[in-house]
């Protein structure tokens, strides 16, 4: 028998698979918008959501993600197939860094709310490091890194073979979010089903009882850490690519505090409910924002209160729930 | 030759001394019992055993090996079982899933026998949290025994249960024991001490203050002294 979630997650894809046919290009492009946020929330709820370490420094990955792209893109335009090396690349790299933050957190035991000080602090430092290099100095070969006016002309994702051209925009770039999203959430609900996740769920509960039963959670966070940079990245990718620009800004303390609002008022606990409640909230404030910046921002503080008072799980999972007749639990997020 | 010995090992806090150059044996086979009044140092020996707290002089060996350098998990794969002295079992995963966290794939063992042992056959589609204290503490012994390492140690296994139920933990452990596990065991309570426990280790003020049998130990006037507080 198909289970209420799967059909609920069936019917959520299928109403996204169909937008294009239904809307012209401007919305499937704002739509490619609100499901590019998706990514960094998925790796959000898995590094918090999973293993209860919450990271301000989402928006780290992101950033850093979208300039290694602009940078090893533009520097090497002429070189054959860039638009997808290149993105593959700036991930790669993002990772790793990812890993390093998370080695230096977990085997330098910074737990529980310092984890939020040091990576909010290493998101800022970014962001005030590049906001910074507006000079002609601050170069990487022939990428200019421009300051806080952020990068702009790189090229875009995809390849030219011969007389045919593959590039990621517009209706392409939508299908392609689309599927990368359905791919990621199979992906991370494998992770939640196999032993690994459940190390990283146990360790959420009790990490030192987790490691007296033999398993390196130290090394299960590095992991972990590291994959929800990667997540961040694609994001941070996707959105360069998206407007053809990156700034600093995209790492600011409002853009670090965005991914944490849109998973806890979903429901961190899963990964479906994140995918959908971030669509919704990133709506819900980019139209708001058409009105004024200040009324988005003030709203999702709003919600933030709302769902710590009365929907401790996410008002996306509880809704889930209740239509599905789960049983609610009574966690805060 | 011993399973499990430790050197001359000292713990500092500050100025204070809570281990002071305590040396213990414990053989294969062994159930030994560590007791001692409260601020004995039992908690701080248990958690150097364990890798949780670093030492300051000493060593502490494991089948001839030191293992004063290793990490817990390092420790644990060497062949040793923890239980911590509350029930730390997971009680957002069912029963079941507290098994799966604590067997090691290389094993490959049936939970079922060990659950019927337990007597948590009809619990393991439950939420550990959902237990009873009893049941709890004895699936936390279940987790710690089910590879069956060479070595398990036990802080207060029978804290908070019953008369029966602490009756019923000392018939798991001896079970075990029979099964070629030795204990370590840090407890309070008398009965499961004359019940089970083979040889009985008595700390006072971090020091090793008598080793003997249970039978030596209860009828020692000095420990009884210690124990309630007589000078």
């Amino acid at each position: 028998m198909v289970k209420a979630n799967n059909i609920l997650t069936i019917l959520v894809f299928v109403v996204l698979l169909i937008i294009p046919i239904l809307f012209d290009t401007f919305y499937v492009n704002n739509f490619s918008y609100f499901i590019l946020w998706t990514f960094i929330s998925l790796g959000l709820a898995l590094i918090w959501g999973m293993g209860g370490i919450l990271s301000f420094g989402q928006t780290a990955f992101f950033g850093l993600a979208g300039y290694s792209f602009a940078v090893i893109s533009i520097n090497f335009a002429d070189v054959f197939a860039v638009g997808i090396w290149a993105p593959i690349l700036a991930l790669c790299i993002t990772a790793i860094f990812g890993g390093l933050v998370g080695y230096f957190l977990f085997y330098g035991e910074i737990y529980d709310v310092f984890i939020g000080i040091v990576t909010l602090a290493i998101t800022l430092v970014l962001e005030t490091f590049m906001a910074q290099t507006a000079g002609p100095e601050w170069a990487i070969g022939s990428a200019r890194l421009n300051g806080f006016n952020g990068m702009q002309g790189m090229p875009p994702i995809g390849i030219t073979i011969g007389p045919l051209e593959f590039y990621l925009q517009d209706i392409g770039q939508y299908y392609f979010m689309v599927f990368l999203a359905m791919f990621s959430l199979w992906v991370l609900y494998k992770i939640k089903k196999s032993n690994f996740g459940l190390i990283l769920i146990a360790s959420k509960e009790d990490r030192i009882r987790a490691e007296s039963l033999g398993h390196n959670v130290k090394r299960i966070q590095v992991i972990t850490f590291s994959l929800s940079a990667l997540f961040a990245g694609i994001s941070g990718i996707l959105y360069t690519n998206w407007g053809g620009y990156i700034t600093p800004s995209s790492m600011g303390l409002v853009a670090s505090a965005m991914p944490v609002i849109w998973v806890a008022a979903s429901g961190k606990d899963d990964f479906f409910s994140v995918f959908f409640g971030c669509i919704l909230l990133s709506y819900v404030s980019q139209t708001l924002a058409i009105n004024g910046a200040q009324y988005a921002i003030i709203l999702m503080g709003f919600i933030l209160v709302i769902v710590t008072r009365y929907f401790p799980e996410g008002i996306i999972l509880m809704s889930k729930k209740f239509f599905t007749n789960e049983p609610l639990s009574k966690k805060r997020p | 030759m011993s399973l499990l010995e430790i050197r001359s090992v000292s713990k500092f806090f500050g100025g204070f001394a809570a281990v002071n150059n305590v040396s213990l044996k414990i053989n294969r086979g062994d159930i030994r019992f560590i007791i001692g009044p409260n601020g004995a140092g039992k908690s701080t020996l248990f958690k150097i055993i364990i890798g949780v707290h670093n030492i300051n002089s000493g060593s502490v060996l494991f089948n001839e090996q030191k293992i004063e350098k290793l990490s817990l998990s390092e420790r644990i794969n060497l062949g040793i079982g923890v239980k911590f002295q509350s029930p730390s079992v997971f009680n957002k995963l069912t029963v079941k899933e507290n098994f799966r966290l604590a067997i090691k794939p290389k094993y490959n063992l049936e939970i079922s026998h060990f659950l019927e042992t337990f007597g948590l056959e009809n619990d393991q589609d439950k939420l550990a949290g959902d237990l009873s204290h009893g049941k709890k503490q004895w699936l936390d012994i279940a987790l710690c025994s089910i590879s069956k390492p060479a070595l398990v140690l036990l802080d207060e296994p029978t804290a908070g249960l019953s008369f029966e139920e602490t009756k019923t933990t000392g018939e798991l452990i001896q079970e075990l024991n029979q099964q070629g596990m030795t204990f370590v065991i840090v407890e309070h309570d008398m009965e499961i001490l004359k019940q089970i426990a083979k040889s009985v280790s008595v700390l006072h003020l971090g020091k090793l203050f008598f080793e003997g049998s249970p039978k030596e130990v209860l009828n020692n006037k000095q420990v009884t002294n210690i124990y309630l507080g007589i000078d």
